[in-house]
Formats: structure tokens, sequence, C-alpha cells
């Protein structure tokens, strides 16, 4: 049993890794999704369809190769074109990975968001003579901020979840830390349970916190 | 002075507002009556270009409105809604000094002290921090009157403001109309309440088919209407 425990033990130690990776991730993802939602409904053709793209591209191809692109090979193709360039510790990739696969999903997100604002607000501003920027950073995405908090949270827990790819590009967040101490102890079924009791210990109560959220919200009608 | 001329408006085939000409005059209080259908919320929504006219052209005390001078002339124009469309993640003292402040810069403490008098104005100083889900659709209303006039503008348009609410609320929102209108407010107010339209419009307009088909005093327009289809419509609703 005891040795059950030390797993579950050795996993924890990867989770500071494993949620800052995620928090950051988010906050990333939120940013640039933002950016990326007012892009593709931007009237500019130009703009629109490079946000298109990059979705199109981040959603069509796995996290776990960008996650080596990023990692390796552009420190590779750098270095190879004479520029000497290493990342300082692999924890900043990853989290750039993360954030901007992240930020393709939440675009959609918060655009959804965006529409899910009743029109007669933005008619309402626009006839008390709000600029259309006015409209937006006043009214409309604050309301649409609003919406989609719960789906920021629902993209924590995901997040959490699929920075377990990261163990391959040598993050040392909850799933390698298990991996190690299985490499060096062999106690292979301890350590992959290990570390499932506790990505289960922390998605279970977040998703859990986003549910009671999202009811909440509901009954203040907003 | 607010005047339209020949404006035109069409969604795909409806023809709804064909080729109106309005004017309203300063301190006048003019209702569009008409039946469901008849392009007066259409025609009211033109003037401030929430519907953007196909053609016609739209002067306030002489200058003309353009895509260019459009916010600006919104801004004289405030207007009030049938679904009140307070900003909702906005406190009812927010929702009134919003526009105040980051469209006319006004001061912050100076636009607070001016929403307080109208929430004063329009009975509510007591909801100043309350959030519009926590009012009632009367009080919605009175605070959206509120807003509106916290723009200081020259006319108010009034888009069936109490057709969305409970009948026992429709009398305080008329209410603060009424006193609107006493006080010389300039007001376009498109509605079916024909008592309002009786006691307070200066003058009355009644609209079918996208057109004006007559236009007259209160007493005109109640008592002798000169137009059939006046008199079919005014038979059935009263």
């Amino acid at each position: 049993m005891e040795v059950y425990l030390q797993g579950i033990l050795v996993a924890i130690k990867g989770t500071p890794i494993t949620i800052g990776v995620s928090l950051f991730s988010v906050i990333i993802g939120a940013a640039v999704g933002l950016g990326l939602a007012l892009l593709k409904k931007s009237e500019k053709k130009v703009l629109s369809i490079i946000a298109k793209i990059y979705i199109e591209i981040v959603r069509g191809t796995p996290m776990i190769v960008q996650a080596l692109i990023m990692a390796y090979g552009i420190p590779y193709l750098l270095q190879q074109n004479g520029i000497m360039f290493k990342w300082p510790h692999l924890i900043i990739p990853a989290m750039i990975v993360c954030g901007l696969n992240s930020a393709a999903y939440m675009a959609e997100v918060i655009r959804g968001g965006i529409q899910a604002v009743d029109p007669g607000q933005v008619e309402a501003a626009q006839s008390l003579g709000m600029s259309k920027s006015q409209v937006n950073r006043l009214i409309v995405l604050p309301q649409a901020f609003r919406i989609v908090i719960p789906s920021f949270g629902n993209e924590f827990v995901t997040l959490i979840k699929e920075t377990a790819v990261l163990s391959f590009v040598g993050v040392v967040e909850i799933l390698r830390s298990a991996q190690l101490w299985n490499a060096s102890t062999f106690e292979t079924f301890p350590a992959y349970i290990g570390a499932a009791i506790v990505y289960l210990m922390l998605t279970y109560p977040l998703s859990k916190g986003v549910a009671a959220l999202e009811k909440r919200m509901a009954k203040e009608d907003l | 002075m607010i005047k339209a001329t020949n404006i035109h408006k069409h969604f795909n085939d409806l023809h709804a507002v064909k080729g109106v000409d309005i004017t309203v005059n300063d301190g006048e209080v003019l209702c569009i009556i008409g039946p469901s259908g008849s392009g007066k919320s259409t025609l009211l929504r033109c003037l401030n270009m929430l519907e953007t006219p196909d053609s016609g052209t739209i002067e306030i005390d002489g200058v003309q409105l353009t895509e260019n001078n459009l916010r600006e002339m919104r801004t004289k124009m405030a207007m009030v809604f049938q679904n009140f469309n307070l900003f909702s993640h906005l406190s009812v003292l927010e929702n009134i000094t919003v526009a105040p402040v980051n469209v006319k810069g006004v001061e912050k403490v100076q636009a607070d002290k001016k929403a307080m008098e109208l929430l004063k104005l329009v009975g509510l100083e007591d909801k100043a921090n309350a959030y519009p889900r926590n009012l009632s659709g009367g009080q919605k209303q009175r605070v959206a009157i509120a807003r509106a006039l916290a723009m200081d503008p020259d006319i108010l348009l009034f888009d069936e403001p109490t057709s969305a609410l409970d009948p026992e609320m429709v009398g305080e929102v008329l209410d603060v109309m009424k006193k609107l209108a006493e006080e010389g407010m300039t007001m376009l107010v498109v509605t079916h309440e024909m008592g309002f339209a009786r006691e307070v419009a200066d003058d009355i307009i009644f609209m079918a088919d996208g057109e004006i088909v007559e236009r007259g005093t209160a007493e005109q327009i109640f008592e002798h209407p000169s137009h059939e289809r006046t008199q079919s419509f005014l038979k059935k609703v009263l």
C-alpha cells in the first residue's frame, strides 16, 4: 500500500508545474483567443483569413507535434542559421505552445460569447452615440466575457490533462515525474496510477466548481 | 427641430416605409399610432440610423445627418426601446453615466450627480446601485428614460415604451413621460397607448402600410378622423 502512496506523492511533486503551465496557458489562450475572435469578425477579409488559417493549422495538428517543433525544432532551425538560441527553460516553449493551442479553441468560444450578447445591447449603445470600439470595449466584451467564464474554467481543466503531453518534451510535470520515478524504481503500476489519481484530484473539484459557477450564473440570468 | 424627408426603407420585398416626411418641432410631443406592421417603429429607427434608410434625408436643427456626423447626431436624439435594453452588466447608475462619460467626456463626478438627479426625476434614486436584473419592467424602463435624458438630447425617441410591460406597470412609465412632456421635452412616441396619445400629444400621426395616412391634433384624429383607414383602426382599438 505504501508504494502506492509514494506513487501519489511523487506525482504531486509535478503538480505546481502542471498547474502553472495550465494557468499561464489559459491566460495566453484567452488573450490571443480574444484577438483571434476579433480578427475573425473583422470586416477586413485579410485579417479574418489570417485568423481562420491559424485556427485550422492549430486544430489540424497534434499538440505534441507543435510542442516538439517549438521546444526543439525552432532552436535547431535558428542554430542552423547561425543564431545561438536555446530555451532558458523548457517550461517556456511548453507554455507558449499550450497557450497558442488553447487560443485556437478559445477564439471559437469567445466568438460564441460575443454572438450570445443581445443585439439590443448593441443598439442601445449605438443609439447613445458610442463608436464601434466603444460598443465593443464597454458593452459587448464585458458581457461576452461573463458568458464565457465557465468555458475558461473548462478549458483550464482540459489543459491540466492535455499538458501531460509535455512530458514528451522533457517538462517535469505530473506525468514526467511519474515516468522518472518508474524508470528508477520499476514500480510501473503505482507510478502511473499515482499520476492518474493526482490528475483526478485536480480535475474533479475544478469541474464541480465550474459547474456550480455555471449554475449560479444561470440563476442570476447572466 | 428634427425633420425627415422622403424616407424609404425596404426589407427584402417588403416596402416598410414609403417615402415618409415627418417634422417634430422643439417642445412638441408627437405620437405615431397605427396597426402592427405599419412601419412606425421602422420609421423611428430610421431617424437615428439603427435601420439605414434606403433613401431620404434627416436633419436636426438644419444640420443634415451623414455617415460622418452620425455619432454626434445620435447623442441629440436619445432612444427608449420597447425592451429597455439596459446594459445588463452595469449598475443603474453606470447605465446612466457610461455614455455621458465615454461619449461626451463628462467628468465622472458630474455625470454621477446628474444621474442621481435624473433617478430622482423618475422616482428611483434608491435603485442607483441595483442591477437591471433586480428591477421590475416598469423600473427598467424608467431607468432607460433616465439614461436617455443623461445625454441632454434635443429629442427623445420612444419605440413602444410600454408594450413589453405588465399592465400594472404601464402607468408609472407613462407618468414619467407626461412629466417630461409638461417640462417641454421634445418627444416622438410610437405607441399603442391611445389614452396617453390623446392626453399628451400635441399632434398625432396615423400610419398604415408604410405611409402617413393623416396628421392632426388629438381631437382631429380621435373625434373627426378624416380618413376611412383611421376610422376603422380607431374603432378597433378604442
